[in-house]
C-alpha cells in the first residue's frame, strides 16, 4: 500500500517535471496594437515561429490602438516590466530614440551573429528608422505609404482610361468624374500625411529645417514657405467648387466614403486593400500619388508601426528575440504578410518572389505603393521625418486645414499658423528631454 | 432624531475606525491629486528620464495660447447646452412615464438603457448616423430636407452633435432620479390640488416642481461635473475638437496633451485649471443656486 503510493507520487513527480521541461522555451513579450482583421496574419506569423523550434515562445499581446500600446509600454517601462518586442507608429520614432529604453535593431542583429545584407532591403523603408549614419534603429513592421486609388468603373463612365499623373492633371480628371455623376470626386484619408509630409518628400521639399530634424532637437518647421502651401491653395479651391470633399481626420472615415462609391479618388494608405477588396462593391486600381507638372518625381515617405527591441532583458532572451526578427524578414513570412495584410514587404527578395509568382498580374494595386516608395533618389529631405511630439503638431496642422477647407483662413494663414503651433510643440519636446 | 455615537472619550478608537478609509482615501485620491499637482510644475518626457522643476512655465504655455482661450468659450458652450439639454429631457421623460398607465417598465428600461453604451462606442455610432458623405441621417437631412449639414466643416453642426450625443447619455441617469423624485411626491398633494381646479401645468409648476427641487439641483451639479470631465470620449470619437478647434474643450485638450500627446507637465498644469474652475462653478451653484431649493419637511 505504502509503495503504491510512493509509486504514484513518484509519478506524479516526473510528469511534474516532464511538463516543467516542456514548458522550458524562453518566452519573449511582445505587445503590438490591435489591428483588427490583421490580426488573424500576426497569429499565424507568430505560430510559424512558435512551431518551428522550441528554444523560444513569443507571446503576443494585444493592447488596443497605437497610442494605448505605446502608453502600457511606457507605464511598464517606468515599472521595470517592458516587453522585448514593441510596435509603434512611425511618428513616435523620435521619442523612442531618445527613450533610453531601445536596443537598436541592427545592434542586436550584429551581436546574435546574424548576418544580414541590408543592401538587400528596400531602402527607403529602412531609410526612416534609420539614424544619421544609416543604423537601422527598428525593423519596419506594418508598412504603408499613401497612394491614390480610384473607381475604375466610375474611370470608365467618364470616359477616362488612365489615372492622373499630376496633380493639375487630376483636377481636370474630377471635374470630368463630377459631371459623370458624381458628388464626391476625391477624398482622403490621413490628410496631412498625404498633403503635407508626401507632397514635400516627393517633391524634394523640406518639411522641417536639419532634415527634417534628423539632424537635431532644434529643427523648426519650414513647409509654410514651400509650395506645400500652393498645394494647401489648390486644395481650397476644389473644396470650393465640390471636387474634393473633406471625410474627417485620420483614416477610418476616408474609406468607407470611397468604398460605398460615392467618391471616385481617394487618396489613402497602400494597407487599405485588404478592406477595399472586402467591402467595394466596384472595380478599383491603384497608382501612384500625383505629383506636379514639371518635376521629377521622388520617394514617397512610409508610414505604420515598426518593431522596436527594447532595453534591459537576459542575453539569452535577446538570442531568442534576434531569431524571432530572423523569421520574420524571411523571404517566406514577408511575401505572406505582404499578401495577407496589404502592408509591403521589406526586402527586395521577398518583391521579386511575389512578383515572380504572378500575383501582380492579378491584383497590380499591390504594386504601386513598392514602386512609388523608390520612385527617384532618396535625399536627406526625403528619408524620414525625425520630429518630437507628433500627435500633437499633426493635431493642430489638421485643425489649421480644417480652418482652411471651411474657407475661414487663406492656405498661407493657416499653413503659417500651423508653423507657429508645431514650433512650439517641438520647443516643449526639446525641453521635456532636458534641453 | 438621529442617534449618534459619542467617541470624544475613545479618541485613538475612532482615529482606528477611520484608518481603513483614509488609508483608501490616501492611496487612491490625495496620492494621485499630489502627484498631478507637483507634475504641473515640471517639464517631463514620458519614459521618465528627465524631469524638470519650472515653476509656472507650465501654466504660462497654456494661458498665453489664442487656442486655450477658444478652448475655454467652447468649453462655456458645450457644458451649458449638454447640462440644459440632459436635464430637460430627462425631466420630460421622466413625468411622461410617471403618467404612463401600461407598460411602464418597458419604456422605463428603453430610456435608462443608452446609459449601458461607452461613450466610445457612442461616439462612433453617432459619427456614423451623421458622416457628411455617408451617414444615414446626414443624407436624409440634405436630400430630404435641404439641410447642408457638415459637422466636418461646420463649427455649429460639430457642436451641435458632440451636444446631443453627449447628452444623449445623460439623458438616462436624469430620468432615473427625476422618476424616483416624481414617485416620492404624496398623491395627496397633487389630489388636493386637482380638487382645487389646478390643471396638470399648473399642478407641476406650483407643486412638483418645487418639491423635486432638490433632485434637480443635484442633478445640475452631476451633469455639470460630467460636461466638464467625462466627455473626451466622445470629443475623441465624434470630432476630435474639429473642425478647426470648434469643439476643443478644455477636458479633452486634457486628454489630447497627456494621453495621445504625452506632454505630462502641460496636461497636469491644465487639469489643475480645469480642477478650480470647476470648483469655482460648483460654489457658485451651490451660493446662488441652492437658495432656491427647498429641501423636504
Amino acid at each position: 500500500m505504502r509503495n503504491r503510493l510512493l509509486g504514484a507520487f513518484a509519478g506524479i513527480v516526473s510528469a511534474f517535471a516532464a511538463s516543467v521541461a516542456a514548458a522550458a522555451p524562453i518566452e519573449i513579450q511582445f505587445w503590438h496594437p490591435t489591428l483588427g482583421p490583421i490580426d488573424d496574419a500576426l497569429k499565424q506569423q507568430i505560430d510559424s515561429f512558435n512551431n518551428a523550434q522550441t528554444a523560444y515562445k513569443v507571446v503576443a499581446s494585444g493592447r488596443g490602438t497605437y497610442d494605448e500600446t505605446f502608453n502600457a509600454a511606457i507605464a511598464g517601462f517606468r515599472a521595470n516590466k517592458s516587453p522585448h518586442l514593441l510596435v509603434v507608429i512611425g511618428q513616435g520614432t523620435q521619442s523612442m530614440l531618445l527613450s533610453g529604453a531601445v536596443y537598436p535593431v541592427q545592434d542586436l542583429l550584429a551581436a546574435e551573429g546574424h548576418k544580414i545584407d541590408w543592401d538587400n532591403y528596400i531602402q527607403p523603408v529602412l531609410n526612416y528608422y534609420r539614424t544619421k549614419d544609416m543604423k537601422l534603429l527598428s525593423l519596419p513592421f506594418s508598412v504603408s505609404t499613401p497612394i491614390l486609388w480610384y473607381n475604375k468603373d466610375g474611370f470608365a463612365k467618364a470616359g477616362l482610361t488612365r489615372p492622373p499623373a499630376t496633380w493639375d492633371e487630376m483636377g481636370e480628371y474630377l471635374t470630368k468624374l463630377r459631371a459623370a455623376g458624381f458628388e464626391c470626386g476625391y477624398t482622403s484619408g490621413w490628410q496631412q500625411w498625404v498633403h503635407v509630409d508626401n507632397y514635400s518628400t516627393i517633391h524634394d521639399l523640406p518639411i522641417a529645417t536639419l532634415h527634417n530634424g534628423l539632424d537635431g532637437l532644434n529643427a523648426v518647421f519650414t513647409y509654410n514657405k514651400t509650395d506645400v502651401v500652393k498645394n494647401i491653395a489648390r486644395l481650397q479651391s476644389w473644396v470650393a467648387d465640390g471636387r474634393y470633399t473633406y471625410s474627417g481626420r485620420q483614416g477610418s472615415s476616408a474609406t468607407p466614403a470611397f468604398a460605398s462609391g460615392r467618391c471616385a479618388m481617394m487618396t489613402h494608405s497602400s494597407a487599405v486593400f485588404s478592406s477595399l477588396q472586402a467591402s467595394a462593391k466596384f472595380a478599383f486600381e491603384a497608382a501612384p500619388l500625383p505629383y506636379e507638372a514639371g518635376t521629377t518625381p521622388h520617394n514617397s515617405l512610409i508610414g505604420g508601426g515598426a518593431l522596436w527591441v527594447l532595453k534591459g532583458h537576459k542575453p539569452e532572451e535577446y538570442k531568442g528575440v534576434a531569431a524571432f526578427l530572423a523569421h520574420l524578414a524571411s523571404p517566406d513570412q514577408q511575401a505572406k504578410w505582404h499578401k495577407d495584410t496589404g502592408y509591403m514587404p521589406i526586402t527586395k527578395a521577398a518583391y521579386e518572389k511575389v512578383k515572380a509568382e504572378g500575383y501582380y498580374d492579378k491584383y497590380p494595386q499591390q504594386e504601386v505603393a513598392i514602386t512609388q516608395v523608390q520612385r527617384g533618389t532618396p535625399t536627406l529631405n526625403t528619408m524620414t521625418v525625425r520630429l518630437g511630439n507628433a500627435n500633437q503638431y499633426v493635431a493642430a496642422l489638421e485643425e489649421e486645414m480644417e480652418a482652411v477647407w471651411a474657407n475661414k483662413k487663406t492656405a498661407q494663414q493657416a499653413m503659417d499658423d500651423a508653423v507657429r503651433r508645431g514650433n512650439e510643440i517641438l520647443r516643449r519636446f526639446e525641453r521635456q528631454r532636458g534641453n | 432624531m438621529i442617534k449618534r455615537v459619542n467617541f470624544q472619550r475613545h479618541k485613538p478608537l475612532a482615529f482606528l475606525l477611520l484608518a481603513p478609509q483614509m488609508l483608501v482615501l490616501t492611496i487612491f485620491v490625495f496620492w494621485p491629486a499630489a502627484q498631478a499637482l507637483y507634475q504641473a510644475f515640471t517639464v517631463t518626457d514620458p519614459f521618465g528620464q528627465h524631469s524638470t522643476f519650472v515653476w509656472f512655465d507650465n501654466f504660462r504655455d497654456v494661458l498665453t495660447s489664442p487656442e486655450y482661450f477658444n478652448s475655454i468659450y467652447r468649453t462655456a458652450i458645450f457644458s451649458t447646452g449638454t447640462t440644459v439639454s440632459a436635464v430637460l429631457a430627462g425631466l420630460a421623460f421622466a413625468v411622461l412615464v410617471d403618467r404612463v398607465v401600461r407598460a411602464k417598465s418597458v419604456y422605463r428600461l428603453m430610456i435608462i438603457w443608452p446609459y449601458a453604451v461607452a461613450p466610445v462606442l457612442a461616439g462612433v455610432l453617432w459619427l456614423f448616423l451623421f458622416h457628411p458623405i455617408y451617414g444615414a441621417i446626414a443624407l436624409m437631412l440634405k436630400q430630404g430636407f435641404g439641410i447642408p449639414w457638415n459637422p466636418l466643416l461646420d463649427g455649429s453642426d460639430a457642436m451641435l452633435l458632440v451636444i446631443v450625443a453627449a447628452a444623449w447619455k445623460q439623458v438616462s441617469y436624469n430620468f432615473v432620479f427625476f422618476l424616483a423624485a416624481l414617485q416620492a411626491i404624496p398623491r395627496s398633494l397633487i389630489e388636493a390640488a386637482a380638487i382645487d381646479g389646478a390643471g396638470p401645468i399648473r399642478r407641476f409648476v406650483s407643486i412638483v416642481f418645487p418639491l423635486i427641487s432638490p433632485t434637480t439641483f443635484f442633478l445640475l451639479v452631476i451633469n455639470v461635473v460630467y460636461a466638464f470631465f467625462d466627455t473626451f470620449g466622445i470629443i475623441h470619437a465624434l470630432t476630435q475638437g474639429g473642425p478647426g478647434g470648434a469643439t476643443d474643450i478644455l477636458v479633452y485638450k486634457v486628454y489630447a496633451d497627456g494621453f495621445l500627446g504625452l506632454d505630462l507637465g502641460l496636461s497636469a498644469a491644465q487639469s489643475v485649471i480645469l480642477m478650480i474652475l470647476v470648483i469655482g462653478l460648483t460654489a457658485v451653484q451651490f451660493r446662488f443656486l441652492e437658495r432656491r431649493v427647498k429641501y423636504a419637511q
